[in-house]
């Protein structure tokens, strides 16, 4: 790869394993428990009728999703230089000082990972806030549904943006 | 206290309860949207930085 190539053509290392870890499983797994919840633990008619999916987006719990792709993305290129390092020294001796080498090549991480850390305070934001103030009522979608949505959309580009970028080199 | 004093005292507190909670949930919201809105614009810039 070189940079002549755009970074989000370059999904060399898109492998299955990473896309089970960091999109599948943090999607599928609270799923999987609310609909688990719903159906053997609702005791109100709401409960157990209203949408369990529907009921965590407006209520922001996408928020949580959007912590741990935001952190994902903020660690990726860091453990990518640890790799590189790894690779290019063969040993452990000297993977400080090439690692500090390499990140003064990155800077953009540091500026990245700030704006990241911003988006993570909103998303904490979100999903303590509808945690909350949740209550029983009726789906009420102008809760924290949009923001809900909206944050956990930018950290899964963000974090499929430096994932293709890191590729690239 | 009587009867009437108690159920006055009881609309009351239901009425700033929600008032309470509606603040609280406007004001995580209005937070989080400050931040996010903050975060995407350094995080899209950032992103495609040379």
């Amino acid at each position: 790869m070189n940079h002549v190539t755009p970074a989000w053509l370059a999904f060399t290392n898109v492998t299955p394993a990473w896309v089970a870890v960091t999109i599948v499983l943090p999607v599928a797994l609270p799923l999987v428990f609310a609909l688990f919840g719903k159906f053997f633990f609702a005791t109100t008619p709401n409960q157990k009728t209203m949408s369990a999916p529907g009921r965590a987006i407006q209520d922001g719990q996408l928020g949580w999703l959007s912590v741990g792709w935001s952190m994902a993305a903020v660690y990726e290129p860091f453990a990518y230089q640890h790799d590189l390092m790894a690779f290019a020294t063969g040993s452990n001796a000297s993977l400080m000082s090439y690692a500090l080498y390499r990140l003064r090549h990155l800077d953009w991480i540091y500026i990245f990972g700030s704006g990241e850390l911003f988006i993570i305070g909103a998303a904490v934001f979100i999903s303590v806030g509808g945690a909350l103030t949740s209550d029983d009522k009726r789906t009420v979608w102008n809760r924290y549904a949009g923001w809900s949505i909206l944050v956990a959309l930018v950290s899964a580009s963000m974090l499929i943006h430096v994932h293709g970028r890191i590729a690239a080199g | 206290m009587g009867i009437g004093a108690k159920l006055q005292h009881a609309a009351d507190a239901e009425k700033i309860g929600k008032i309470g909670l509606r603040l609280t949930r406007d004001g995580a919201g209005l937070v989080a949207g400050v931040l996010a809105l903050i975060g995407m614009s350094i995080c899209i810039v950032s992103s495609f930085m040379h």
